[in-house]
C-alpha cells in the first residue's frame, strides 16, 4: 500500500533542514520585498507587466546606427545582441534627462548610521565621470561586435503611430550623434 | 504480477542535471555569440544598482570591478563553462555543481548590474541549478520538489501582482502591450509572418485583449500546483503557451524560461527519455535508488 506523503515542510523539517531554511528564507525575503519594494536578486517580486500601460496613440523606439549600419535589429532572434547596448543606453539617456534619479536612500541612511559610518549613497549611483565615459565605452563595445570601432554613433528616435490595419507610420524622426 | 511502485525522481537525477545544464550552456553560448558575456562587456562605466541588496553588496565590495577586468571576467566565464561541461560528464560531482550554479548567479549579477536592467527571465536557471548540488538522490528528490513549488510560486505571484496593480483589469492591455513592444519590429519587418500575426491580433482587439486576460488568468492556475500534481500536464501546457505568446505576440524573448518546464515533467517522462537515450536500460525502479 502506498504511504501518504507527508506535507512538504514537515518532510524537510525531518530530513533536510538546510533546504527548509533556504525555502523559508526565500519566502521571508519575498514577503519583505513585497512590503518594501527592495529586491535581493535572484529573489524577485514578479510584478512584471502588473502595472497598467499608459493609454496612448504614439509609440517610440530608438535606432542605433554607425556608418548607416543598423546595430540594434529588433528581430526576436537578436534579443541577446541588443541587450547590452539597448538597456544601458536607455538608462544613460534617462540619467542625462533627469528622468531617472538616484534612489532615495534616506531610510537606509538612518539604519546605516547605527554602524557609525555614513551611508555610501554616492557609491550606489554612477557619477559624472561614468556618464562622460559611457559614449566612448558604447562605441568600443559595439565596435567589438563589428570590424572596427565607429567614430560616432547615430541615435535615431522614432515616434510612430498605428493605422487601423496595424501598420506603423513615423510621425517624427530625430537624429542625435553620440560623439 | 505485482505492479512496481512509481520510481522517485532521484533515480533520474543525472539525466535531469544533464538536461538542465545542457539547456543552460546552450543559452550561455548563444549569449556569447551575441556579445552577452561579462568578458565581452569591455568594462562598462555605467551601472544601475537600484534597490537591490545583491547589487549593492556586489558594488560596494568592489567584486564587480574585479570580475569585469579581463582576468576576472575570463576566469568567471571559464569557470562557468568548465564546470558546466564537467557536470555533463559527471552529473553527480557536487563541487562542479556548486561552482556552476554559483558562477551562473554571479555572472547574472555582474551582467545585469552593468546592462542597467534586470531581466527576470534568468531567475529560472539562477535558482533551479542549485538542485544539482544535492548530496544524494533522496535529497535531490526533495530539492526537485521544492523547484516545482518555485515554478508554481512564480506564476501565482505574477498573477496576484497583476490583480494588485490592476493590469488584469485594463481591458485594452493586450492591444497596448503589442503596440508598445512591437512598434520597432513592425516598422522594420512589415511583411514577415510575425508582423502579419501582430497586425491580425491588433485588427481583432477583442481576441487580443481577451487572450491577454486568459493568459493572465492561466497564471492563477498554478495555485493548483501547491495542492496536487494531478494538473501538472495542464500547467506544463499553460507555461508553454505563456512562453510562446509572450515571445511571438508580446515580442519579449522569454526562451530561457523553458527551464521552468522541467520540474513539471513527471518521473515517467524522465523514465521514457532515459529509455530513448539508452535503449534496453529500463532504470529498474525496484533497485535501491540507483541513479541513471
Amino acid at each position: 500500500m502506498n504511504k501518504k506523503r507527508p506535507v512538504f515542510f514537515l518532510e524537510l523539517y525531518r530530513s533536510n533542514k538546510l533546504l527548509l531554511l533556504l525555502v523559508l528564507a526565500y519566502l521571508g525575503f519575498s514577503g519583505f520585498s513585497a512590503l518594501t519594494k527592495m529586491q535581493l536578486t535572484p529573489v524577485y517580486m514578479w510584478n512584471m507587466f502588473a502595472v497598467p500601460l499608459p493609454e496612448r496613440k504614439e509609440f517610440s523606439f530608438t535606432e542605433i546606427r554607425a556608418g548607416g549600419r543598423l546595430l540594434n535589429d529588433p528581430g526576436p532572434w537578436h534579443y541577446f545582441d541588443n541587450m547590452v547596448a539597448g538597456h544601458s543606453l536607455a538608462h544613460y539617456r534617462r540619467c542625462l534627462s533627469g528622468e531617472e534619479i538616484a534612489p532615495e536612500f534616506q531610510t537606509f541612511g538612518r539604519l546605516w548610521a547605527i554602524s557609525g559610518q555614513p551611508f555610501p549613497a554616492d557609491r550606489l549611483w554612477p557619477d559624472s565621470a561614468a556618464l562622460q565615459a559611457y559614449p566612448g565605452w558604447l562605441k568600443r563595445y559595439l565596435g567589438s561586435r563589428m570590424d572596427q570601432v565607429p567614430d560616432t554613433l547615430q541615435l535615431i528616435d522614432y515616434t510612430v503611430r498605428y493605422d487601423a490595419a496595424g501598420y506603423v507610420h513615423p510621425l517624427s524622426v530625430k537624429t542625435t550623434l553620440l560623439p | 504480477m505485482k505492479p512496481h511502485a512509481a520510481p522517485d525522481i532521484g533515480v533520474y537525477r543525472n539525466l535531469v542535471t544533464r538536461v538542465m545544464v545542457l539547456l543552460c550552456l546552450f543559452f550561455m553560448a548563444w549569449r556569447g555569440l551575441s556579445g552577452g558575456l561579462v568578458n565581452q562587456l569591455q568594462q562598462p562605466p555605467l551601472f544601475r544598482a537600484g534597490y537591490d541588496f545583491s547589487y549593492w553588496a556586489l558594488h560596494l565590495s568592489g567584486l564587480d570591478r574585479i570580475l569585469l577586468r579581463p582576468a576576472g571576467s575570463l576566469s568567471l566565464v571559464f569557470l562557468l563553462f568548465a564546470s558546466g561541461v564537467s557536470l555533463l560528464i559527471r552529473p553527480s560531482w557536487r563541487l562542479a555543481a556548486v561552482v556552476f550554479a554559483g558562477s551562473y548567479l554571479l555572472h547574472c549579477l555582474v551582467f545585469n548590474l552593468y546592462i542597467c536592467m534586470t531581466p527576470h527571465v534568468q531567475a529560472g536557471f539562477a535558482i533551479l541549478l542549485w538542485s544539482c548540488c544535492a548530496a544524494t538522490p533522496e535529497r535531490f528528490s526533495q530539492w526537485w520538489r521544492a523547484m516545482r513549488y518555485y515554478v508554481c510560486y512564480i506564476f501565482v505571484a505574477a498573477f496576484l501582482w497583476k490583480l494588485h496593480y490592476g493590469s488584469f483589469f485594463q481591458w485594452a492591455g493586450g492591444s497596448l502591450f503589442v503596440k508598445e513592444y512591437a512598434a520597432a519590429y513592425l516598422y522594420y519587418y512589415p511583411s514577415s509572418f510575425l508582423a502579419q500575426l501582430s497586425r491580425f491580433l491588433l485588427a481583432h482587439p477583442l481576441l487580443l485583449n481577451l487572450g491577454e486576460k486568459l493568459v493572465f488568468a492561466a497564471q492563477g492556475l498554478f495555485l493548483l500546483g501547491f495542492f496536487t500534481t494531478r494538473y501538472d500536464r495542464l500547467l506544463l501546457v499553460v507555461l508553454l503557451l505563456f512562453m510562446l505568446t509572450i515571445i511571438f505576440a508580446g515580442h519579449h524573448f522569454f526562451a530561457e524560461f523553458s527551464v521552468l518546464l522541467l520540474p513539471l515533467l513527471r518521473t515517467a517522462d524522465w523514465e521514457r527519455l532515459s529509455v530513448k537515450i539508452r535503449p534496453g536500460r529500463t532504470g529498474n525502479p525496484n533497485q535501491n535508488l540507483k541513479t541513471v
